[in-house]
């Protein structure tokens, strides 16, 4: 047996007090008929309502997920899935933060044995926790949305949710076939791919990414590198037998 | 009322008396006027309407189904805040099937006493806390300190005001009154093991070295709490929006997480809150989506490698129940993105800390007088009633006639001659020809008395008034007298026209 202290548990005259007091509100609404008919028909709209915009092309959401990702001083490069570790080495040799990049387990890169990058596989944030300015980390997306050129991110062990934020610099693999118009797709796909994995839906942390970190608490000025990276690179990846 | 011409008209009697009244003012009105008298925060509150304003606006232009979303939200929130019983049923079972805890607080000694309780438990040193405005609400950060564990606030707004050991001014930009001369002193001040010969100079400068003091906060810390924007009663999750990315690392290094929310927050499922958050940024900063959108259900899975071991939730009512059931139950919509506070001539002129509570606008004027009784009474009055908050809400909560029903209540006791003086207005204004009579005697006594200052400053309650502003000559007809002359007068087919529509109104 572990040895973990026990939770602190709910306590349950709190919890009774709780709900007493918004069932006495409830039942003090009293609503007239045309209040109560004016609250069937927008349940009825809110149950019908889909956010539909016009459908586009997967080259018109690659073209939008660019133009905004890269207004949102992100960087994005093309390629095939099998030069991904090419196309490391060169965005890698052009910043100044040497050839190390963390990943988690099991990722898609593989780690390839004869790579100029030192790929160093990471599990728990404690077995890291010396050095924790990285330079360089490395996670996937399962998804992204073009309407505002968001990335979708899963936690698990092959994507460990700190790479995200700690690194300086953050590069994200995207394959171009995950790439969603809405963010109700992207949810859907990521519900579909649990699903077929047998895993539960959500996850502990879905991250939705939108550029690198930022503030403007400083006299309205936008600033870069708040608290997580300073530059987000996306790799997006195509098959090669794609026509 | 421009920014400019209201600032004249204060600034014609500048004394030092009124400066000295603002650290300890208790009413609204003496720190509104503190506040406009403080060249330092006019200059910091400058920077609202060419930032906020002219963002959102473009951020709205550029999503054609903008209204249609938000007649979406104003759905989802009415149905949830009917269905609430149902909702915090299923919320509840969610977050225990996931593995976490929901705690409910009836009071904010609940909600302190729950997070003292699991903090002690956990045996816990350093808190690292991420933005939360049901924490302000509380005075989470003051209680834990005072408990003795060293908290932390990580978002750089909050952190800035942490230093000065002040409010927050603005809801989602919480430093906003501060200026770089403001931030350099404090930076100075408290980080000593610095050089002192430093940089800090650009924007960038500053956040640097935050960032550098606050990382080594994220990875020690043996807690993160963190609000939430948005809790998903179908899966049990939160949802934090931000752009720092501070709040994720709160939730995601500490072995412990805490959400502490409140109970409006809720909606039932995950596409729900997309068309939320499809509002939110844009209504708040005028970003089509904050950075950083992430989803928190339970502690970390048994698979996983990171993340936290232990994940509560403390839902707060304080108020809220009561709303529920009463006449201002359509606050409950609010999704705090402060539009109405960047839009509201009244906050763009005086900065937050007029308000006097945690939230302060329009939306502040309606909440905090639910939240905090007494204390904060006089903020209903706080208004020009101009009504862009109406406009700008996306929820279209429509504030100012909230607020005008909290000016109806008898929160403020009003004295006899303002009682006297409002009976005898309401039952002329209701009967034309007497009004009309009783101004044809008072108009020309008037005139006259215009131009004798001394005689106008015996009449009570004018006196506060004529000293920044002088009164206009009064015209010779009133507005009724001038419009019947004029249709008698001209037979011009214009007129005639003119006439017509005016009387089928």
């Amino acid at each position: 047996m572990t040895n973990i202290t026990p939770q602190i548990k709910p306590n349950e005259s709190r919890r009774s007090k709780f709900l007493k007091n918004v069932k006495e509100a409830t039942k003090k609404v009293t609503l007239s008929k045309e209040q109560k008919l004016k609250l069937i028909r927008q349940k009825e709209a809110y149950q019908e309502f889909k956010y539909l915009p016009e459908k586009k092309t997967l080259e018109d959401k690659l073209a939008q997920f660019k133009e905004i990702l890269t207004s949102q001083s992100a960087e994005i490069y093309e390629c095939y899935e099998n030069q991904i570790n090419e196309k490391l080495e060169e965005i890698l040799k052009e910043k100044p933060y040497g050839h190390d990049l963390l990943i988690g387990k099991n990722n898609k890169i593989n780690s390839p044995k004869n790579s100029a990058i030192n790929f160093i596989e990471v599990e728990s944030f404690e077995k890291n926790k010396e050095n924790y300015n990285l330079n360089c980390a490395l996670t996937t997306a399962f998804a992204a949305a073009s309407e505002t050129g968001t990335l979708f991110l899963n936690s698990g062990c092959e994507n460990p949710t700190w790479l995200n934020y700690l690194a300086t610099c953050h590069i994200v693999l995207l394959d171009k076939n995950s790439l969603c118009q809405t963010y109700e797709e992207a949810f859907a796909k990521g519900k579909k791919e649990a699903e077929l994995n047998n895993k539960p839906f959500p996850p502990r942390s879905i991250n939705m990414i939108s550029g690198p970190s930022r503030t403007a608490d400083i006299e309205q000025t936008l600033t870069l590198g708040a608290h997580g990276p300073i530059e987000l690179i996306i790799i997006v990846y195509t098959s090669e037998r794609e026509d | 009322m421009s920014n400019q011409t209201f600032e004249k008209q204060v600034n014609q009697t500048p004394t030092l008396e009124d400066a000295s009244l603002s650290k300890n003012a208790s009413s609204f009105n003496e720190r509104a006027h503190a506040a406009l008298l403080d060249e330092k925060l006019q200059q910091a509150l400058s920077v609202i309407p060419s930032g906020f304003v002219g963002k959102r606006t473009k951020a709205k232009a550029a999503l054609p189904e903008f209204s249609e979303l938000s007649d979406q939200a104003v759905r989802i929130k009415n149905h949830t805040l009917a269905n609430i019983e149902g909702y915090l049923e299923q919320f509840e079972a969610a977050v225990q099937k996931s593995g976490g805890q929901l705690h409910f607080a009836p009071e904010p000694q609940d909600a302190l006493d729950i997070i003292d309780e699991i903090c002690a438990t956990k045996d816990a040193k350093l808190i690292a806390k991420g933005k939360t405005m049901v924490g302000e609400e509380i005075g989470l950060t003051h209680f834990l300190e005072d408990k003795g564990y060293e908290t932390v606030e990580t978002d750089l707004g909050e952190y800035l005001i942490q230093l000065r050991d002040e409010m927050p001014s603005h809801i989602i930009a919480p430093a906003v009154h501060l200026t770089r001369e403001n931030i350099r002193k404090d930076f100075l001040k408290t980080h000593k093991n610095l050089a002192k010969d430093r940089k800090l100079e650009t924007p960038a400068d500053f956040v640097q070295e935050a960032r550098h003091i606050l990382r080594e906060k994220f990875i020690n810390a043996d807690i993160g709490i963190t609000g939430a924007n948005f809790l998903i009663a179908e899966t049990g999750t939160s949802i934090i929006v931000t752009n720092e990315g501070n709040g994720d690392l709160c939730q995601s290094l500490p072995k412990t997480h805490i959400v502490i929310a409140s109970l409006e927050k809720l909606v039932p499922t995950l596409e729900d809150a997309t068309v939320l958050l499809r509002l939110l940024a844009r209504s708040a900063t005028g970003q089509s989506i904050s950075t950083y959108t992430t989803f928190a259900t339970g502690p970390k899975r048994e698979e996983d490698t990171s993340g936290p071991e232990e994940f509560h939730i403390v839902l707060l009512d304080n108020g809220r129940s009561k709303m529920l059931g009463s006449e201002f139950a359509e606050m409950l919509r609010c999704i705090r993105c402060g539009a109405c506070l960047n839009h509201c001539p009244v906050y763009q002129n005086l900065g937050g800390h007029a308000y006097g509570t945690v939230y302060p606008g329009p939306m502040g004027s309606v909440l905090s007088p639910h939240y905090f009784g007494e204390s904060a009474k006089d903020l209903p009055f706080a208004s020009s009633f101009c009504g862009r908050c109406n406009e700008v809400c996306p929820m279209q909560i429509p504030l100012t006639k909230l607020m005008r029903k909290l000016r109806e209540k008898p929160l403020t006791k009003r004295t006899l001659f303002a009682k006297t003086s409002m009976y005898v207005w309401s039952q002329l204004a209701k009967r034309p020809r007497l009004y009309n009579l009783t101004m044809k005697a008072v108009l020309p006594c008037l005139s006259i008395a215009a131009k004798q200052n001394w005689l106008m400053n015996k009449v009570p309650g004018v006196k506060a008034w004529q000293k920044h502003r002088t009164l206009p000559t009064i015209a010779k007809t009133n507005f009724q007298d001038a419009w019947k002359l004029s249709c008698k007068k001209d037979s011009s087919q214009e007129n005639k026209r003119v006439k017509k529509e005016g009387q089928g109104k």
